[in-house]
């Protein structure tokens, strides 16, 4: 899974879900959660999982964000959207002691419906879930982390600041266990949706100290995030020369352009290659 | 049937140069009649049963001169009049009320909507109508094929002498474009204002003048802004936008010296804003932008980024605000806009303009003249004219909205024909015309624009909406749809549906 | 197992690209479909076979169920309808 941007779409929401997979977010996460009034969680879910089986989705993955265990609206949603074939779920307020109840939950549906395992996405947004992140990783059915800043600092009793230095720590902390377990590692939304410049500057300190991609909130986000969470076209051009160099030697180290060339490099290069095919960025 | 196009439509590569001679400006010591009440003015105009009048559109929604003058032609009993307007608005019930009444028998126009549209639609006018285009139209007048007997011009401002106006008064609309060839060409020539002072720049020369009037209100300039729209905060419609302005910039049209026009929908307006961005940001200047004039090109002309606006009219009240101010804001008329014929037309000189749909065939086809129940809820105004002068007329759209798919199979009413068309972009691809093949390769190879088939939208339409029923007409024409060179191109027959 | 309505159920909204969909109980158990919509000429039938494969899924009975569509495609209708059926029951 290499994600740039995932981006929030109200679930109850008809125009924005049937335009969602035409945005420019590479996962569209329709929210049965946060976005959605309490009195219509019935609605939200059920326009979800009727949307899933019939909209196309064009290369998107299309996540939902459901609602917490212990709603009233956990298991109806497992219901309503694990058949209709979601790409992955993404489970609020997750942490470590929680975790192994929710997936229990999940498989039960699985098995009645007879489903391939989904994959899960835990969404970390408590002072518990932070300092828990090492046994959601640890679990096997964990496909990646999102970090919920604004949630997090109210479990903190703490405000939000514009440069999300309150933030540090856990970002420090998710990512690191997200990447010691090759799992899938998506920043805290930004919630100033007009100012597209603290958001370029939130993403890239993210990606600097490793974060995948941003969780989004208006579609314009989603396209800044793509751009800097991708790789760049000098790292393409790079990548191929190193895969073409490879090629054509026998050993397993080589020099190339004055750079010693081993296996984890010509990794990176394949990854970035990857990477650059499911972005549409090679030509 | 007064008025009746008669030649076939068929693709012109280019078309020969022809001059009309202007009639009226040699009539030096000219002198203009000013008559005090609407009673004395039809006295002296003779009026009589038959005759074909014009209006322009200039105060668009707001104008008041067509009702006032209609009624007074519903009141009189006048019978089988022909009414040749630029474009009729809703606010023209009266028009509607006359074609009922059978006063009025034929209206030749190049857009019209709201309550004249839905009795034309519905088989009431005796004659079939001509829809026109802008350019179209002038050259009808210029060419004396359309002939007028008396034309009534909406004047925001008249000097003593007669001389007109359209920049102050208390309905300045800014340009009076659509209004010239009626002026130079028709028989009886009446001015009618509501603000007589003396004029710091005339648009429309007292030469031209033979009646003014002076009325407590042409209008309300409020109406001006009618019928355009705010730039989209839809996202949908902003990527389209953005989208646009990357294929300009692939096929090589964002340089400097570019000309550019582009409608007043939403989408189209959001390309302006885009291009606003993209040009100030490569530091690229603009040559002119043309048509109708919105506030959005005037930033951007005020900005330097355009040289000239040259404006056949205003379509908002900032768009007059320049034009009154502005050197190189310069009004211009129909038939240098759009006449096919004017060799120094403006849209030949077009690099790109920006098009709305409602709808787009396979064969690359644009109506934006009908609904799908062939029911008339606007026109070409300048679309058929621009998509035909630009080298790149690109059609922006949502793919679906509300169930509605803009790309069907065939359009119901050929507004603009295929051959005109370069390309359409919408959300969920663009569709470049076949005959650009080399470029579609290109683009395909060199850039990630998302070109596809006009089919593949089509297919994507029908796996999201289904496929929709069509609607037949009835047999009935109620309207001819005349091409910019005078050419039929297509027929509205009577909506099978009742409103 | 049938569904009767016991209440009126309402789900959706009148904004573009949506409906909405009245779930109401009748005396009898037929089941009345009224459709209203923006595209009624060109998607009539099909709106109608989408509503009523639901109402037929839901195995409902004995109910008026009114759509006023604003140009929804087939899989919003649905939804609402099922909303609309599961809230009157």
């Amino acid at each position: 899974m290499s994600i740039r941007s995932a981006l929030f779409v109200p679930g109850n929401s008809a125009a924005m879900v049937l335009s969602s997979p035409i945005l420019d977010a590479d996962t569209i996460i329709l929210d049965c959660e946060d976005a959605i009034a309490m009195s219509s969680k019935d609605s939200a879910s059920l326009l979800i999982k009727h949307t899933l089986m019939q909209l196309p989705r064009r290369q998107k993955e299309f996540w939902v964000r459901i609602n917490p265990l212990g709603s009233d609206f956990f298991m109806d949603d497992l219901n309503n959207i694990l058949p209709s074939l979601p790409d992955a779920l993404l489970i609020p307020k997750a942490d470590g002691d929680d975790w192994g109840e929710i997936i229990a939950s999940i498989e039960k549906v699985e098995n009645k419906f007879k489903l391939k395992p989904i994959s899960l996405i835990a969404l970390i947004e408590s002072a518990k879930g932070v300092l828990t992140c090492e046994k959601l990783a640890h679990h096997p059915r964990t496909k990646g982390f999102l970090l919920g800043g604004e949630d997090f600092a109210s479990d903190m009793g703490i405000a939000r600041r514009e440069d999300n230095r309150e933030l540090l720590f856990a970002r420090y902390q998710v990512v690191t266990w997200a990447k010691a377990f090759k799992l899938l590692c998506l920043d805290t939304p930004y919630t100033d949706i007009d100012n597209l410049e603290g958001f370029k500057l939130d993403c890239e300190f993210s990606a600097s100290i490793g974060f995948d991609g941003k969780a989004c909130i208006h579609p314009l986000q989603a396209e800044v995030a793509n751009e800097v969470y991708s790789v760049s076209e000098t790292q393409i051009t790079w990548a191929k020369e190193v895969l073409e160099e490879t090629k054509r030697q026998s050993l397993g180290v080589f020099s190339f352009k004055g750079k010693m060339i081993d296996r984890p490099v010509i990794l990176r290069a394949e990854q970035t290659i990857e990477k650059a095919k499911k972005w549409g960025l090679l030509r | 049937m007064k008025y009746e196009p008669k030649l076939p439509y068929q693709y012109i590569e280019s078309y020969e140069p022809r001059i009309y001679q202007e009639k009226k400006t040699s009539r030096v010591n000219h002198i203009v009649k000013k008559v005090e009440s609407l009673d004395e003015l039809f006295d002296r105009i003779g009026l009589q049963d038959g005759m074909t009048i014009s209006f322009h559109h200039h105060l668009r929604n707001g104008d008041a001169v067509m009702n006032l003058i209609l009624d007074e032609i519903i009141k009189r009993k006048l019978k089988d009049i022909t009414v040749a307007a630029s474009s009729v608005f809703p606010i023209h019930t009266s028009l509607a009320k006359a074609i009922e009444l059978g006063v009025v028998t034929q209206v030749v126009s190049a857009y019209m909507s709201g309550a004249v549209a839905d009795v034309v639609s519905e088989g009431k006018c005796l004659y079939p109508c001509v829809m026109q285009t802008h350019g179209g139209r002038a050259l009808s007048i210029e060419s004396g094929k359309l002939k007028i007997d008396v034309a009534f011009i909406a004047a925001p401002a008249l000097d003593e002498s007669g001389n007109i106006s359209g920049r102050q008064g208390k309905a300045a609309c800014g340009s009076l474009g659509y209004a010239i060839a009626d002026a130079h060409y028709a028989s009886t020539v009446v001015a009618i204002t509501d603000t007589i002072e003396p004029l710091f720049h005339i648009d429309i020369a007292r030469e031209c003048v033979d009646v003014m009037l002076q009325v407590d209100s042409i209008g309300d300039p409020r109406g001006i802004v009618s019928g355009t729209t705010r730039i989209t905060k839809d996202p949908v419609g902003l990527a389209i936008a953005k989208r646009t302005i990357e294929l300009m910039d692939a096929v090589g049209y964002i340089k400097d010296g570019l000309s550019f026009q582009t409608g007043a929908g939403g989408i189209s307006l959001a390309v302006a804003a885009q291009l606003h961005l993209k040009l100030r940001q490569n530091n690229i200047k603009g040559s002119f932008a043309s048509g109708g004039i919105t506030g959005y090109l005037v930033d951007m002309f005020e900005e330097g980024l355009f040289e000239k606006l040259y404006d056949v009219q205003c379509f908002d009240l900032s768009a007059v605000a320049s034009i009154v101010k502005n050197a190189n804001h310069q009004a211009i008329s129909a038939s240098q806009y759009g006449n096919p014929f004017n060799p120094k037309n403006m849209v030949d000189q077009l690099d790109v303009v920006i098009l709305g749909a409602s709808e787009i065939d396979l064969n690359f086809n644009v109506n934006v003249t009908t609904g799908f129940d062939h029911r008339i809820l606007g026109g070409s105004g300048g679309h058929a004219d621009t998509a035909y002068g630009s080298k790149f007329a690109i059609i922006v759209s949502k793919l679906v909205s509300s169930r509605i798919s803009v790309v069907v199979d065939r359009v119901t009413t050929i507004t603009t024909p295929g051959e005109t068309v370069d390309a359409l972009v919408t959300d969920y691809g663009i569709a470049l015309h076949p005959r650009h093949r080399e470029l579609i390769e290109q683009l395909k190879k060199t850039t990630r624009l998302p070109v596809v088939s006009m089919k593949e939208l089509l297919d994507t339409a029908n796996e999201l909406c289904g496929v929709p029923q069509t609607m037949l007409p009835k047999d009935k024409i109620v309207a001819l749809m005349e091409y910019r060179d005078l050419s039929v191109i297509d027929v509205i027959r009577q909506s099978e549906i009742p409103l | 197992m049938m569904n009767r309505p016991t209440k009126t159920g309402i789900a959706g909204t009148l904004e573009s690209n949506d409906c909405q969909v009245i779930v109401e109980p009748t005396k009898d158990e037929g089941l009345i479909i009224q459709i209203e919509s923006v595209v009624k000429a060109r998607f009539g039938k099909q709106i109608e076979t989408a509503v009523r494969d639901t109402c037929e899924q839901l195995n409902l009975i004995g109910a008026i169920v009114s759509v006023n569509d604003k140009g929804a495609l087939d899989f919003t209708i649905k939804a609402r309808v099922e909303t609309a059926v599961k809230r009157s029951l």
